[in-house]
């Protein structure tokens, strides 16, 4: 069967940078050269531009290595590239917020600075973008993400902002990600789910692959950093309380309180000092038709 | 194998081997210039192989003994290097000349490396006749030994010939050769598996029935094909000039990967070379095999590659090989790697974005040893659409593989190839290769030899993802488990035929190993016995007084337990 024809696509890359060394945002950005090629050879990328976020506290690149970097992506395909220091930590929501704006182009990529994508990457997932899919999210090497995804149709529960492409009229039409509520964590949950109560599909393109540097430890899995433990905690209380499930709320907090460590304390506090002030997300009626509460997880996993 | 030195000609001498390539390379009838001819002992021998004889020496009494014998001599020093080229060519007059030998001399003169330039100019001037060489070799075997005993003992003639003032091992011997525009034709070498030097007999190092001369006689005799060559005997013509390698070079990548694919799995294949990439360390190179027949799975390997940043894709060089066995693109690999350390990488497998830079850290950290990362296993079953597979399982770590322990590896392999790397002048050093005639554990059997010379640094960093397929043609499953086992013994008796060197702690290992042994069930057995032995006392004396007891006939059935009893006591 002949694979349907795919149209061009014009795309705008967003980088958020958070004290990431030069020598791997050169990498990544080699990558995306490559990965635009095959795209633009295979018909399935329009034009690209590259939109590079710093939310450091200080600029984490030099000028000359914002020229080098820049110059490089110019030179090699890319119609527009620049670099924007936020002056403030935005976190991933925000950050990547502030990059989509003014964008004109049919699709957005929110890819994770730390990444290497694969040459067929941008346009695997180009192609994923039709029969009303919303966001659509690559695989992840050489750890996968143990999400269950429907092996015919890739439909799965949420998207990983650690690379993820969306049609832009979607993101613009949910409100992009929520930076209320959301820093770090559970910002692609929500904001899939709320792709998903729109009328859009969330899918996952296994075969579009990216190599993301997360170090495993002697345990096989993924150390989570303190912020990554805080703002996971913190992530799941909220979207507990938008997606109206009581039981998975109680059972976080009373879980931390009793097991917790510093990170997921501080989470609880944290929420019950928001809540107090109103700084939490009101109840979505519908939302559990879309949110999925599996054990610890927003989904359902392989393993 | 000769098993003494002699200066004068006889059969089994280096004499004898440099006129038996004389007489294959040299055209009869013409003169052969013998410079450094002492006493001239060659010349019957030239002389009755058809050639015209005629002996150069700055020895008087040797020109005259030569000349005395009827056969032409002349005076000359060969050291003079300006008179060298105009003398002889004075002496030669138009004659043809038939060959050159430069016998046991090259090592007695100051300069000797211009000196073979000089010879070179000679030849050109006289008509291009080859040129047969003999030199001593000071990379034999007793050398060594002798020098890890501290010993350099000069001696009137012979390997150590205290006039000699030049040194050649055969790497240098033909690196000097070639710099010089000499071209070998053949070589006669002259073995002499105890030397001059092999003295004093019974030292630890040398002698032939100590263990550690043992082990370091395959040290050397991994090392190159000469450590039992007493004399390089060597025919040359005149060739291309080919320039000195530089030794001490260190334009190398750190890491040399070498990476199988068959080139049938090309959504695996694309992945694992992402994960090369990828990599935070820039400083490796990849050369990727292509074990196929088809010229259109190389095409296809070539067009997944070019897709890849040129940053990355300009560091891998494919190379297609076709016939062998699953261990044949792996000593390719070898062949062909220049990097100081040398990996492995199947396509099938995935590596961490650090898995270069924990083995040049390793490196840094522990140099020269094998330095060891650990692997994380993951099932994964073949499906159809993309991408061809799924995981069943999150990574899983052996908790008793973390960190490498010789003595447990030699009983099983604990340690995937993805999983380390091997410097590369071991390699060199021992001329380590995969076993082609193995079907299955090349790997262990490489890395164990690799092991026992080099030690292992454990850097405990997880850095590769070994995917083991529970349905498909890994070999752990289409392999007969039959195969498995005797192979492993066969390896097991082959590593039997040498010694071979532990690791510091190995003794209290071993210790710990055989204590256990002790305890467990031997310890249970014996306890057992005792107990058994007791209850048979007891049975007996009750049996006895039952048999003595006047109402033994009621009790009969006791008389069968006593003689289960009894077979029982036997047995134990």
């Amino acid at each position: 069967m002949r694979p349907p024809a795919v149209t061009p696509r014009s795309l705008r890359v967003q980088l958020v940078l958070f004290n990431n060394q030069f020598r791997f945002l050169v990498q990544t950005v080699q990558g995306l050269i490559a990965a635009a090629a095959v795209a633009r050879s295979n018909g399935s990328l329009s034009r690209i531009e590259l939109a590079i976020g710093d939310s450091s506290t200080d600029p984490c690149i030099s000028e000359e290595q914002e020229r080098g970097i820049i110059g490089n992506a110019l030179d090699n395909g890319f119609e527009r590239a620049w670099y924007t220091f936020f002056g403030a930590n935005l976190g991933s929501a925000g950050g990547s917020n502030a990059l989509a704006e003014g964008a004109e182009t049919d699709c957005l990529l929110i890819l994770n600075p730390d990444t290497y994508p694969s040459p067929w990457m941008l346009h695997r997932m180009l192609s994923s973008l039709r029969d009303g899919v919303g966001i659509v999210e690559a695989r992840q090497l050489p750890i996968e993400h143990p999400k269950e995804y429907d092996a015919h149709t890739g439909d799965v529960s949420w998207a990983s902002g650690a690379c993820s492409m969306f049609m832009r009229h979607v993101f613009e039409e949910v409100g992009g990600y929520d930076t209320d509520h959301f820093f770090l964590h559970c910002d692609d949950v929500d904001i899939s789910w709320r792709v998903k109560l729109a009328g859009y599909r969330v899918v996952m393109e296994p075969s579009a692959t990216t190599l993301h540097h997360k170090p495993i430890n002697l345990s096989g899995n993924i150390e989570p950093p303190y912020a990554e433990r805080y703002h996971g905690a913190l992530g799941k209380l909220m979207l507990a309380t938008r997606y109206g499930a009581e039981d998975v709320f109680e059972n976080t907090t009373s879980w931390i309180r009793a097991n917790g460590d510093d990170a997921q304390q501080q989470a609880v506090d944290d929420f019950e000092a928001r809540a107090a002030e109103g700084r939490i997300p009101d109840l979505i009626p519908d939302g559990v038709t879309v949110a999925q509460f599996v054990g610890t997880e927003y989904a359902k996993h392989r393993f | 194998m000769s098993s003494t030195y002699d200066l004068s000609f006889g059969e089994n001498t280096p004499y004898a081997h440099a006129v038996e390539l004389l007489t294959r390379f040299a055209e009869p009838g013409g003169l052969v210039l013998d410079l450094g001819a002492g006493h001239g002992p060659l010349a019957e021998a030239v002389t009755n192989a058809g050639f015209t004889y005629v002996g150069f020496d700055i020895d008087e009494d040797g020109v005259s003994h030569i000349a005395s014998r009827g056969f032409e001599s002349h005076w000359i020093d060969l050291t003079d290097f300006d008179e060298l080229l105009p003398r002889v060519t004075t002496m030669v007059d138009d004659r043809p000349v038939a060959a050159i030998l430069a016998l046991d001399i090259i090592e007695h003169i100051q300069g000797s490396s211009q000196f073979i330039g000089h010879l070179r100019e000679l030849a050109l001037s006289t008509g291009r006749p080859p040129l047969v060489v003999s030199v001593p070799n000071v990379g034999h075997f007793d050398l060594a030994a002798k020098l890890l005993l501290g010993r350099w003992d000069t001696t009137d003639s012979g390997l150590l010939d205290r006039t000699h003032i030049a040194f050649y091992t055969d790497s240098s011997l033909t690196s000097a050769m070639a710099a010089h525009g000499w071209s070998e034709l053949a070589r006669d070498d002259f073995g002499l598996h105890e030397s001059d030097q092999h003295f004093p007999t019974h030292a630890p190092t040398l002698a032939s029935g100590s263990t550690l001369a043992r082990y370091l006689r395959v040290v050397r005799e991994r090392a190159d094909n000469f450590g039992a060559i007493n004399q390089f005997v060597r025919a040359y013509t005149c060739g291309d000039v080919v320039p000195r390698l530089d030794p001490s070079g260190n334009a190398a990548p750190a890491v040399s990967v070498i990476m199988r694919t068959q080139g049938n799995r090309l959504e695996l294949l694309e992945e694992a070379l992402l994960s090369l990439a990828g990599q935070t360390s820039p400083d490796f190179e990849v050369l990727l095999m292509v074990h196929s027949l088809d010229a259109g799975v190389e095409r296809n390997v070539r067009g997944v590659l070019g897709a890849f940043s040129p940053t990355f894709s300009r560091r891998v060089k494919i190379i297609q090989l076709r016939g062998g066995d699953r261990a044949r693109p792996l000593n390719e690999g070898l062949r062909e790697a220049v990097g100081d350390y040398i990996a492995f990488l199947d396509d099938d497998d995935l590596v961490t974005a650090t898995w270069i830079e924990t083995f040049t850290r390793g490196a840094k950290t522990r140099p020269g040893a094998i330095v060891r990362a650990v692997t994380a296993d993951q099932t994964v079953r073949r499906q159809s659409g993309p991408p061809g597979y799924s995981a069943l399982s999150g990574p899983k770590i052996d908790g008793a593989r973390i960190t490498f322990d010789m003595v447990r590896h030699l009983e099983t392999n604990r340690t995937p190839i993805c999983s380390f790397a091997v410097p590369r002048q071991a390699i060199l050093a021992s001329g380590l290769r995969f076993d082609e005639t193995l079907q299955v554990l090349e790997d262990w059997h490489f890395l164990i030899r690799a092991a026992l010379i080099c030690g292992v640094h454990d850097t405990r960093q997880v850095t590769s993802i070994y995917r083991r397929w529970d349905d498909a043609e890994a070999s752990w499953n289409s392999i007969d488990r039959d195969i498995w086992t005797a192979t492993r013994k066969a390896i097991q008796l082959e590593l039997d035929s040498e010694p071979i060197l532990l690791p510091l702690g190995s003794v209290s290992t071993i210790a710990s190993m055989i204590e256990r042994a002790h305890k467990g069930p031997s310890d249970r057995s014996s306890a057992t016995v005792k107990q058994l032995r007791k209850d048979l006392d007891r049975a007996e004396r009750r049996l006895a007084q039952v048999e003595s007891s006047t109402s033994w006939r009621v009790t009969r059935p006791l008389r069968g337990v006593a003689d289960s009893l009894k077979k029982l006591r036997r047995r134990s």
